[in-house]
């Protein structure tokens, strides 16, 4: 067995959803891009509709029509930011870099020392010595208690 | 006003520091730790250290076996969580110092030039400057996830004794733990249990990288330690970052000084296939230790049985499929990619399912390799070097991810990794190809300071005397071409003996060695013997060997057995030694063997006594015939000349052993030279080719060497003899391979170096076909490649094995180096820090040499 190889061309296999031949995008993409885009676009088609300037809509169509202009558009921008978000987020997502990879990155980037962490007295032997503390995006790691014997 | 910049580490507050907040609760996620073992939130972790595996210069099979090995040993951790860190160390230069010092108790003093003081500071001082470095390999396992209630519990679990009935769970513990310390000490792994030392080290190495860790935060000789025993125990370290950062700032302070550095931690993304039947494809993980930068790794992985995976493995087949399936509905052709996943995936599914018990194991998790710099573009940039050269000599795409402080902790022990990335799922098989703890360190704790071990950042240190120390021959072979090196080297390990007060004695016909009695930190105990101009009678044949000493033997029957062995050596040497005084043409023709015989006979009439007058064996011979009389009317003539009376003492005074006496009083160094004599070729072992004065010399090389290795036997005090080859293959095939076997034997039980110096193998491996075996170690430089080919038994390396490559392509001051424990390395003789006297006086270049370039004239144009 001179040639070894990891598990990994068979793990990191990903659906991809062919469309009709010829076609572009959103029809070639994988299932998870295809979920997310039709969660996407209800989800920004209700903030395009709160956030849509409706009474000058209402006031300009006053009736049925104003609402149903707003519904139309709100549902436009929210499919095309949808389209849009998906496809951004479909490049950077992969095999190896799945989505909760991401978001974990973001969270430990969230909860690493910043300048708002507290300043903190380094404790230093000599005692007294003077030290550059003045950057306060640090963190002390803090011994552990090692037992007697 | 200047505005922060985010994602810059930028520091414009000068005000004095604040010394009144809080510490920031961030601490490490040990809690409490004894011996190997530590608590931490995830349960309790043991720590073991990995025994190095040779592996430079090995041939296929033995790699084999030791990946074999190492299949099985991650299979045994089937079920665990394994934290596996390759770390880097300084040189221990002070502790060599030390030693080196202490064992020289005898050391010179000179008056003048170097002393050995110097020498020692010189070497200490050449290994800083080389950074020279040794690597490591640290084996954390997740015992179990039992979440111990007091930390003094990690007693009962690391002791011999069962718990008691009321602490069921820390039994369970107790004998999990004693599995995994059996399992990972097997072979291929070899490993033992952090000590708490060890473990202190391990967790300073980390939490700042980069930095030194001082010995005065080790000094603790108990199992376990309070903070109140080392204050500031990771004192102290400060982890800065900026959001989105590329590296992690440390601020470390160490001994009052602090050190600034920038951490970048890259994960491998991707594996190619290895062929790891690849002489030339180094194990993916100790590979890191032979780059030219620091690099160290960290894998942290659940080491899964194989039968839990078969669902998955299932899954991913049945997806593969589905997949190329799709693509074939739409009348595409599934890409490559699918279709190597579908192969793959049934070859995952079959082991998993199928395989064995080691080929069904799988890791899972993530490989990581951190780099370090003074600056951050310094940190990138070696990290980008890192990238090409992954790829390119390892077939592994790293990427560089955020979240660089989540990372840089995963390195320290007990910490958590984030898994969330990067994740590869490799079977046991395929991670012991990266061989973790496959070692480039090879040498001895103390000695001469040789040079850069090729491939690592360690360095060689030879121990003249390591092959006593190990109980084992103390024959040391160095050869190789003309300009190779091996006088110089030779002339160095007199020097460095003879500095330490040892008794040297070095056998140089030619007699450029003798150069080194001229030395000023030598001159004063040093004398240069020319043989040649020595009165007569001072290479009779039966003074060579000496007589055994009954003290030196435990029984009268060994003592009698020595004394017997002894005789006939004697009159084996007067046999050779009086038959190579005949002239040539004489001894060649005699094709019935009657002057062989009449020589034989004559001399065994006399016998083997200490002194026995080779007067005596002439006038045997002269009453032995017509042969006898013609042998005698020979030898007498030859004993009128030069070389000739050397071994003839005057006929009117008894044998004298004054000469052999004064040189065993030599303390120091004696050069012993032949100045005048026609020396044989050494690239021509065809004697018929030999001019008269060559063939005439051979008796007198031969008995000289004997001359220089009756120091041997002096007392049982350390000695050295360093031999050039002409002493030696001139005795013959039979004389040779005595005074190996000799040598081999006695250079353990005297206590004494024996150094062979030669241009071509084949003397000595056509004289003695066990060689190889007899030798402890051996220095092979520079050779063609026949001559290379037979060097290989020397280095105790197959012939067919193919390294004679190694040997052919060797530059000018490299070696290919067999040490006492015959680990075989590629080392380069650095003579940068040897002092200049040594230097001079070792230049056997002619005057005037330089270089050529071959681009010389090229662009000068035309006149």
């Amino acid at each position: 067995m001179a040639i070894v190889a990891t598990d990994d061309a068979a793990r990191r296999q990903q659906f991809i959803w062919l469309g009709p031949v010829n076609s572009p995008w959103p029809f070639e993409a994988s299932g998870r891009a295809w979920i997310m885009g039709l969660l996407l676009c209800p989800a920004f088609t209700v903030v395009a509709f709160v956030l849509a300037p409706r009474p000058l809509l209402t006031a300009a169509m006053p009736g049925p029509g104003g609402w149903l202009v707003t519904a139309l558009t709100a549902a436009l921008l929210g499919i095309t930011a949808g389209v849009i978000v998906t496809r951004r987020v479909g490049r950077v997502v992969s095999a190896t870099r799945p989505l909760k990879h991401h978001v974990n990155v973001l969270l430990m980037e969230a909860s690493a020392p910043r300048d708002e962490q507290p300043r903190i007295h380094m404790s230093t032997d000599p005692a007294g010595l003077w030290l550059e503390t003045r950057d306060t995006r640090v963190r002390r790691i803090d011994p552990p208690t090692f037992i007697e014997e | 006003m200047r505005l922060p910049i985010p994602w810059r580490n930028t520091n414009t507050d000068t005000s004095e520091p604040d010394t009144t907040d809080p510490a920031s609760p961030a601490q490490l996620r040990i809690r409490a730790a004894y011996k190997n073992l530590a608590i931490t939130p995830d349960g309790i972790w043991a720590f073991y250290l990995l025994d190095g595996v040779d592996w430079p210069l090995q041939t296929a099979e033995r790699r084999a076996a030791t990946m074999t090995d190492q299949t099985y040993r991650w299979a045994d951790l089937a079920g665990h969580r394994i934290w596996l860190r390759g770390l880097h160390a300084p040189f221990p230069h002070q502790q060599y110092a030390k030693r080196l010092y202490e064992d020289s108790p005898k050391r010179l003093y000179p008056a003048q030039g170097r002393s050995f003081e110097d020498l020692v500071d010189a070497a200490q001082m050449h290994t800083i400057e080389l950074g020279a470095r040794r690597s490591a390999s640290v084996l954390g396992v997740l015992v179990s996830t039992y979440k111990l209630q007091h930390p003094t519990d990690l007693a009962i679990v690391a002791g011999d004794k069962p718990a008691t009935a009321s602490q069921g769970e820390l039994d369970r513990v107790r004998r999990e733990l004693r599995e995994i310390t059996t399992a990972v000490a097997r072979p291929g792994f070899g490993a033992r249990p952090l000590s708490a030392s060890e473990l202190r080290w391990v967790i300073h190495a980390s939490t700042g990288m980069g930095a030194p860790v001082p010995a005065s935060l080790l000094h603790h000789d108990r199992h376990a330690i309070s903070l109140d025993d080392v204050p500031g125990f990771t004192n102290p370290v400060y982890a800065t970052e900026a959001p989105y950062a590329p590296t992690t700032v440390l601020r470390t302070n160490r001994e009052s000084r602090q050190h600034t550095t920038h951490v970048a931690v890259l994960h491998v993304d991707d594996f190619e296939e290895r062929d790891t039947a690849r002489g030339d494809l180094a194990p993916f993980l100790a590979w890191a230790g032979s780059l030219e930068f620091p690099v160290e790794y960290c894998v942290v992985a659940d080491v899964v049985d194989g039968r839990d995976l078969k669902g998955a493995a299932e899954l991913d087949r049945r997806r593969a499929k589905n997949i190329a399936e799709h693509h074939e509905e739409h009348n595409d052709d599934p890409p490559a990619r699918v279709l190597r996943g579908i192969d793959r995936a049934r070859e995952v599914e079959d082991e998993v399912q199928n395989g064995t018990r080691e080929v069904a194991a799988r890791l899972r998790g993530v490989v990581m390799f951190a780099v370090t710099g003074e600056t951050e573009e310094e940190a990138l940039e070696t990290a980008s070097d890192l990238t090409v050269t992954a790829a390119r000599q390892q077939g592994m795409k790293l990427v560089h991810d955020h979240g660089q402080y989540g990372y840089y902790r995963a390195f320290i022990p007990g910490e958590e990794c984030p898994v969330s990335g990067h994740v590869t799922q490799m079977p046991g098989y395929f991670f012991a190809s990266g061989v973790p703890n496959a070692t480039s360190s090879a040498g001895d704790p103390t000695g001469l300071l040789i040079g850069n071990i090729a491939g690592s950042h360690d360095v060689f240190v030879f121990d003249p005397l390591g092959g006593t120390k190990r109980n084992r021959s103390n024959l040391v072979a160095i050869g190789s071409d003309p300009g190779g090196g091996k006088s110089t080297l030779g002339g160095a390990l007199a020097d460095f003996i003879a500095s330490r007060g040892i008794r040297t004695v070095g056998y140089d016909p030619s007699g450029p060695w003798s150069r080194l009695c001229e030395l000023p930190h030598l001159r004063d105990n040093a004398r240069h013997l020319s043989l040649t101009g020595a009165h007569r009678g001072v290479l009779v044949p039966h003074l060579m060997v000496v007589d055994p000493r009954p003290g030196d033997y435990d029984t009268d029957a060994e003592y009698l057995l020595a004394v017997e062995e002894a005789r006939a050596e004697r009159m084996e040497l007067a046999i050779d030694s009086f038959r190579d005084l005949l002239p040539y043409a004489m001894v060649s023709g005699d094709r019935t063997g009657a002057i062989q015989g009449t020589i034989e006979s004559a001399v065994t009439d006399v016998g083997g006594d200490y002194g026995t007058d080779p007067w005596q064996i002439v006038a045997r011979l002269e009453a032995m015939g017509d042969v006898g009389r013609a042998i005698a009317e020979r030898l007498r003539a030859r004993a009128q000349l030069k070389d000739g009376a050397l071994v003839f003492p005057d006929p009117r005074k008894d044998v004298d052993d004054e000469p052999g006496k004064r040189l065993m009083e030599q303390a120091a160094l004696t050069v012993i030279t032949m100045e005048g004599l026609a020396l044989p070729p050494k690239d021509q072992p065809d004697r018929s080719l030999w001019s008269r004065q060559a063939l005439a010399s051979v008796p007198i090389l031969n008995l000289g060497a004997r001359f220089a290795t009756r120091t041997i036997y002096a007392d049982r005090k350390p000695k050295a003899v360093l031999l050039d080859e002409l002493g030696i293959s001139t005795g013959g095939a039979g004389s040779f391979s005595s005074f190996a076997v000799r040598s081999s034997f006695d250079s353990r039980k005297w206590h004494a170096l024996v150094a062979l110096i030669f241009q071509n193998p084949n003397t000595l491996t056509k004289l003695d076909a066990q060689i190889g075996n007899l030798i402890g170690s051996a220095f092979i430089g520079r050779m063609d490649d026949a001559a290379a080919r037979d060097a290989l038994p020397l280095l105790g390396l197959r012939g067919d094995s193919g390294y004679h490559e190694v040997i052919t392509g060797l530059e000018r001051g490299e070696f290919v180096v067999r040490d006492w424990r015959d680990r075989v390395r590629k080392v380069y003789v650095d003579r940068d820090w040897w002092d200049p006297a040594l230097l001079a006086a070792l230049d056997t270049n002619p005057e005037g040499e330089g270089t050529y370039d071959e681009a010389d004239g090229i662009f000068s144009g035309v006149a």
